[in-house]
C-alpha cells in the first residue's frame, strides 16, 4: 500500500478483479459518483467500483490524475509559470494520446466514464467515437458497427430519399 | 470484463433484438449509444437512420428523440386569401408530412383574434396575437406575444411590452426570439425600438422568461443604424442586419447581448436589403447576390458567407453559385429566402411565384422544389422540431 502523503487524504478504490488503487481524494472526486459517496460518508474504507476491471480503472485514474485541478500536487501542471492556454493545449495533446486505444477499450472507457460520471472523459470518448464514424459512407458505418442493412429495398429507397440532404 | 479486441457483438437487449441482424456496440447500453448520438449534428444523425432498421427506430423513438438533435422539418409561412384573411401554412422539406397543424387554433381561442408568425428559434415559435379590428382589419391593435412549442403544444403568453408601440408601425418592429435548449429552457424575446422619424435603432426591449418581465436598454452603438432584416440568434447573441445610411450607406451585422449592454457591428460584404442571414451548422451565415468588378449586382450569382466564430470581425466567403441554369430553365428570377440549418444549402424563392427551390451550394445543384400556397408572404420561418417538454413559464397546453 502506498504511503500517505502529508496533508493529502487518500481514498482506496477496488476493482471487481481484486486490484486496489490508492488515489488522492481530489483525484477520485473527479468522478461525481465517487464524490457523492465521499460526501455522503459512504467511503470510510475502500470503495468497490463494480463493472470496471483493473485495466480500465487504472486508465480512468490516469485520466483523473491528469485532469484534477492544478491546486493538487500534479507536478509541472501546478507551476505558476505555465499559462492557462498552454496548459489547455497540453491537456488536449495528452487527451489525444490517451484516447489512442482500440474500439473495445474505448467503449469500456465510455461505460466507465458514464458510471463514474466523469464528464470530461465521457465527452472525450464519445466525441472520439463520433469523429471516427461521422462522414463515413453508410457501408463503412455498417461495417464499423458490424451491423447489416436490414431495410427492404423499397423501405431503403424511402428513407434514403427523405434523408438525401444529409449525404450531400 | 474481458477486453474484446475491436469487435461489436450482437446486441442482446430485447428491443433491438426484435429486428434480426440488430447489432450494436456490445458494451454499450442504449443510454450510452444515445449519449454518443446526442453529440452528432442533425445531419449525421439523419445518415445514421439509413444504417439499419433498429438504428432508425432508436433515433426516431419518441422518448429518445427528446435527447437528440432534430433536422429541418420545413418552413412556416403565411398567405393572404382574397378576402384579406391571413392563413398559416407549412412547407415540408424532403417529403415529410407537416408535423403539426400550422393554424395553431389553440393559440387563439377567441374568434376576434388573429395571430401572425414573427420568428422561430430552435424549435420554439414566436407569434403576435392581436384583436381584429373589424372596420380596418389590416390594422393590428392590442397585440400580445405568444411563444409556443408546436411539437409539445405548450405555449406561454408574454406580458405587454413596456412602451406602447405605434399602432401603424407595430407590424414593422423587428422582433426576435432567442432560445437554446442546450443552454437553458428559458428564452428571451427582443423587440427593437426605432426612432421616429429617422427609423434608426433607438434601443431594445428584452423579455426574459426567467425574470418574467421586459426591460429596456438604449442602443449602445454610436452609429445611427437603420434595421433592415429579421433577427437571428446564434452563439448566445441575436443578430440583425442594419444600414449605416447616415454615414456611408454600408450594411453591417448588428449583434447585441442578452442584457442589451454589449452592442457590436461587423461590416458585411455587398450588403443590400435583400440579403438574408440565418444559422447553419452552428454559425451565422449570410447569403446575398454577388456584385461584379463594377459593383453591379449579379442577380444570378449567389455568395454564401459565414461568421466562423463569434469573436471574429469578418465574414468568410464559403461558396458562390451561379443560378444561370436554373433561371434559364424556368425563366424566373430568384432571391435567397432561407439557409438550411445543417448544410450549405440555400432556399430560393421565385419572385412573384409560388415555389421554394433548394440549392446545394457545395455541389452546385438544385434539390427539392416546395410548392407554396398562392399569394404567399415571402417570409419563411425554418422549423426544427424540439421534442423536449420544457418550456419555461408555459401555462398553456
Amino acid at each position: 500500500m502506498a504511503t500517505r502523503e502529508a496533508g493529502k487524504k487518500m481514498i482506496m478504490l477496488k476493482s471487481p478483479d481484486g486490484m486496489e488503487f490508492e488515489v488522492e481524494e481530489a483525484v477520485a472526486m473527479e468522478s461525481q459518483t465517487i464524490r457523492k459517496m465521499i460526501e455522503d460518508d459512504c467511503a470510510d474504507t475502500a470503495i468497490l467500483i463494480p463493472n470496471i476491471n483493473s485495466k480500465i480503472l487504472s486508465r480512468v485514474i490516469e485520466y483523473c490524475n491528469k485532469h484534477v485541478p492544478t491546486t493538487g500536487a500534479t507536478g509541472a501542471a501546478a507551476s505558476d509559470t505555465v499559462a492557462p492556454a498552454a496548459l489547455a493545449e497540453d491537456l488536449k495533446i495528452w487527451d489525444a494520446e490517451f484516447i489512442k486505444v482500440n474500439r473495445a477499450t474505448r467503449f469500456d472507457l465510455i461505460q466507465a466514464a458514464s458510471y463514474l460520471n466523469i464528464k470530461g472523459l465521457l465527452d472525450l470518448t464519445s466525441q472520439t467515437t463520433i469523429d471516427t464514424i461521422s462522414d463515413n459512407s453508410l457501408e463503412e458505418i455498417r461495417s464499423f458497427l458490424s451491423t447489416k442493412n436490414d431495410y427492404l429495398p423499397e423501405e431503403e429507397q424511402t428513407i434514403r430519399r427523405e434523408n438525401q440532404w444529409a449525404f450531400q | 470484463m474481458e477486453e474484446k479486441e475491436g469487435t461489436f457483438e450482437r446486441n442482446t437487449k430485447p428491443r433491438l433484438d426484435d429486428h434480426p441482424g440488430a447489432m450494436s456496440a456490445s458494451l454499450l447500453t442504449d443510454d450510452l449509444i444515445l449519449e454518443i448520438l446526442s453529440r452528432l449534428p442533425a445531419r449525421s444523425l439523419n445518415q445514421f437512420k439509413c444504417v439499419s432498421v433498429p438504428w432508425r427506430d432508436l433515433i426516431t423513438d419518441p422518448t429518445n428523440r427528446r435527447k437528440l438533435p432534430q433536422a429541418l422539418a420545413g418552413f412556416l409561412y403565411m398567405a393572404v386569401s382574397n378576402n384579406r384573411r391571413i392563413h398559416h401554412h407549412f412547407a415540408s422539406v424532403y417529403g415529410a408530412v407537416a408535423p403539426f397543424d400550422p393554424a395553431l387554433h389553440y393559440l387563439r381561442p377567441n374568434k376576434d383574434e388573429g395571430i401572425t408568425q414573427v420568428d422561430a428559434c430552435n424549435g420554439l415559435l414566436l407569434y403576435r396575437r392581436y384583436k381584429k379590428n373589424k372596420a380596418t382589419p389590416w390594422i393590428e391593435d392590442a397585440c400580445h406575444f405568444v411563444v409556443c412549442n408546436p411539437a409539445t403544444g405548450r405555449w406561454v403568453e408574454l406580458p405587454h411590452p413596456p412602451q406602447p408601440q405605434e399602432p401603424a408601425n407595430s407590424r414593422n418592429h423587428t422582433t426576435g426570439l432567442a432560445f437554446d435548449p442546450v443552454v437553458s429552457s428559458h428564452f428571451h424575446v427582443l423587440c427593437f425600438e426605432y426612432n421616429f422619424p429617422g427609423a434608426y435603432i433607438k434601443g431594445v426591449n428584452i423579455y426574459s422568461s426567467r425574470a418574467g418581465a421586459w426591460s429596456r436598454r438604449d442602443s449602445g452603438m454610436v452609429e445611427k443604424v437603420i434595421l433592415c432584416s429579421k433577427c437571428v440568434y446564434v452563439g448566445g447573441m441575436p443578430y440583425v442586419i442594419g444600414n449605416l445610411k447616415h454615414i456611408n450607406g454600408e450594411y453591417v451585422l448588428v449583434g447585441v447581448d442578452m442584457e442589451g449592454k454589449v452592442w457590436k457591428t461587423i461590416r458585411v460584404p455587398y450588403g443590400r436589403s435583400f440579403g438574408t442571414i440565418g444559422v447553419s451548422q452552428g454559425c451565422l451565415h449570410y447569403a446575398i447576390a454577388s456584385v461584379d468588378d463594377n459593383n453591379k449586382i449579379l442577380v444570378s450569382e449567389i455568395a454564401l458567407w459565414c461568421l466562423k466564430d463569434h469573436d471574429s470581425k469578418e465574414l468568410v466567403l464559403k461558396h458562390t453559385a451561379s443560378l444561370d441554369k436554373l433561371m434559364s430553365m424556368t425563366g424566373l428570377v430568384y432571391q435567397v429566402a432561407e439557409i438550411h440549418p445543417d448544410c450549405d444549402t440555400i432556399f430560393l424563392v421565385q419572385l412573384g411565384g409560388d415555389t421554394l427551390v433548394s440549392y446545394d451550394m457545395r455541389h452546385q445543384k438544385v434539390g427539392c422544389i416546395l410548392n407554396l400556397k398562392k399569394h404567399s408572404i415571402h417570409k419563411f420561418l425554418p422549423y426544427v422540431p424540439l421534442f423536449s417538454e420544457s418550456l419555461a413559464g408555459a401555462d398553456g397546453h
